[in-house]
């Protein structure tokens, strides 16, 4: 039945959600060498980036501390699973649709979407205003 | 013009019969996600009846023209339209003149001129300009930047606990500084209906002017400019059965001659010569160039809608169903709701968190059930701050919902509650 299917699918993005909240809510990375606030002003979703990247361009540790709703942080928690060990330039190539399949719900609106991706220009912000990768046109209409 | 002054208020009167209501809205009939559709979100933008969307396709179909120049048949017949829903906006805002209706975009555009225009002419440095914490942004921010531009300060009058406006300290935050009060007739999040007519008399008394954002209480309830001796007030088309792109500044008629136009061109002008311009008459003075001919005769169309049942029977709906809805959700554990108490001091806007669920995360789940509410600060973040809410859900209810509605809506966050986890 459609309607207990649509409820597991959002059981799984609360389950990630949970994930979040007990791994990186109030994790706090230590030296980190990005930090970055960021927010969804119109419906309160806030988060703060912490990244420490070594000396050879890995991600060693991601920190995503703030208050969202279960998609923003189910997000967060994909993400920060995809970037830690990985290198700066492999980050960049991430996509909001790879993070939106990984929660394996179908997001129709818009403004959910802007909720999924959250977490993502979060970071790519961040490593824009390190250095870690050079400014790029935001693609808007993203699928 | 005479057609407009004589204009005679001899109007269908329907019976409040909410099955027969509906049966004017078609778009009900539209499944959701496979459910049927329960649209509790009117306070951001209502539905439109057919005999609504019919007057516009009428203007398109049958005397589609430019208004005001005209010497043929259907540009007369469209002027006449226009011009006579100025008229019954007028009437049912009992304004003494339509002289003082002018036709804008929406609420946010009428306030904006009277920012723009009086604001401009008459706030000097050092004025104050008292606004609430409660406001909707379209209320605050044109006299952020105004206060900005001329020097002077924006105050704000707190809440109290159950949402109404703390007029403890008034009579110190309206003062011989005050210019202008700027204050929503009905909040658009609390549902807290205002003291607009008393605000009105300490306004007066300091030689002040108040401007009331009335683009909840209208569509509503009876707003009579005259009895509430108010000096400026702002509503949209779209939030009362008529389409968007439509609004209305009611003014008091001295305060529209002395003011400066706003748009300047074509249709507010007498004549131009190359030294110079003269006005034309109210409200044309603000009205330029070609209005939304169709929509001002589609928000006439809507003025006829709601008298045909009178204001008075459609707030009496209201309290019956907000009073219900408020009874059944203070029944669901862990749901806070926000506002007055009781459902005869608030209008049938409920802004509600249930325990930690974030309220977008809420809506998602509750449009899978085909039920629609608004989520976030609607547009009034520096209420959610004061709160100290990040957000919240809102479900508002008008004219065509019914009490199942209601039932439909307790009975999903039950089950959202389940999916959450929520002891």
């Amino acid at each position: 039945m459609a309607e207990a299917r649509d409820d597991l699918d959002m059981e799984y993005v609360l389950e990630l959600a949970h994930n979040f909240d007990v791994e990186l809510k109030n994790h706090r990375v230590e030296d980190p060498t990005i930090e970055l606030e960021d927010s969804n002003p119109l419906c309160g979703d806030k988060f703060k980036l912490q990244l420490r990247v070594n000396s050879e361009g890995v991600v060693e540790d991601v920190g995503f501390t703030g208050r969202g709703c279960a998609i923003s942080r189910a997000s967060a928690y994909v993400l920060s699973d995809l970037i830690k060990g990985h290198k700066v330039g492999e980050v960049k190539d991430i996509t909001s649709a790879q993070i939106i399949e990984e929660l394996g719900i179908e997001i129709n609106s818009a403004v959910r979407l802007k909720c999924a991706s959250l977490a993502l220009r979060t970071t790519r912000k961040g490593l824009v205003l390190a250095g870690h990768v050079a400014e790029e046109d935001e693609d808007e209409d993203e699928e | 013009m005479t057609e407009i002054e004589s204009l005679d208020q001899e109007r269908e009167k329907r019976a409040f019969d909410i099955p027969e209501i509906r049966r004017d809205f078609p778009i009900l009939q539209e499944l959701t996600n496979g459910k049927p559709s329960v649209y509790l979100d009117s306070t951001a933008s209502s539905l439109r009846p057919e005999q609504v969307v019919g007057s516009m396709l009428d203007y398109y179909h049958k005397c589609n023209a430019n208004i005001h120049r005209g010497v043929y048949r259907w540009s007369e017949e469209a002027t006449f339209k226009y011009e006579r829903a100025h008229g019954k906006v007028k009437w049912f805002l009992n304004a003494r003149s339509h002289k003082e209706i002018i036709f804008t975009r929406n609420t946010t555009e009428s306030i904006n001129l009277v920012a723009h225009t009086w604001g401009r002419a008459n706030i000097k440095e050092g004025d104050e300009i008292v606004s609430t914490v409660m406001e909707h942004h379209s209320n605050i921010v044109p006299w952020q930047m105004l206060a900005q531009e001329k020097g002077a300060k924006v105050r704000y009058i707190k809440v109290n606990e159950e949402g109404k406006l703390d007029l403890s300290n008034i009579d110190e935050i309206i003062n011989k500084k005050t210019k202008l009060v700027a204050v929503t007739h009905m909040s658009n999040v609390l549902g807290t209906i205002n003291p607009v007519a008393e605000l009105a008399k300490k306004a007066h008394a300091v030689g002040a002017l108040i401007l009331v954002d009335a683009a909840q209480s209208v569509p509503h309830l009876p707003v009579d400019v005259q009895a509430l001796d108010i000096d400026f007030l702002a509503f949209s088309g779209h939030k009362m059965c008529g389409p968007t792109g439509i609004g209305v500044l009611w003014a008091r008629r001295h305060l529209l001659e002395a003011m400066p136009p706003f748009l300047t061109g074509g249709d507010m002008i007498r004549s131009v010569t190359l030294e110079g311009s003269t006005w034309n008459d109210l409200p044309w003075k603000f009205e330029a160039g070609t209005p939304a001919i169709a929509e001002g005769i589609g928000l006439g169309a809507a003025v006829d809608y709601l008298a045909s049942f009178g204001m008075d029977k459609i707030r009496a709906h209201e309290i019956e169903i907000t009073r219900y809805a408020l009874g059944q959700l203070r029944e669901v554990p862990d749901l806070h709701i926000y506002g007055p108490r009781k459902a005869e001091e608030r209008g049938g806007v409920v802004a509600f968190n249930l325990g930690e669920v974030h309220p977008h995360d809420l809506a998602t789940m509750l449009d899978r059930d085909g039920i629609a509410v608004r989520a976030g600060h609607h547009c009034a973040q520096p209420l959610h701050d004061f709160l100290d809410l990040p957000a919240t859900t809102r479900a508002s209810f008008y004219i065509y919902n019914t009490l199942e509605e209601v039932d439909k809506l307790v009975e999903s966050l039950y089950r959202i509650r389940k999916v959450f986890k929520l002891a």
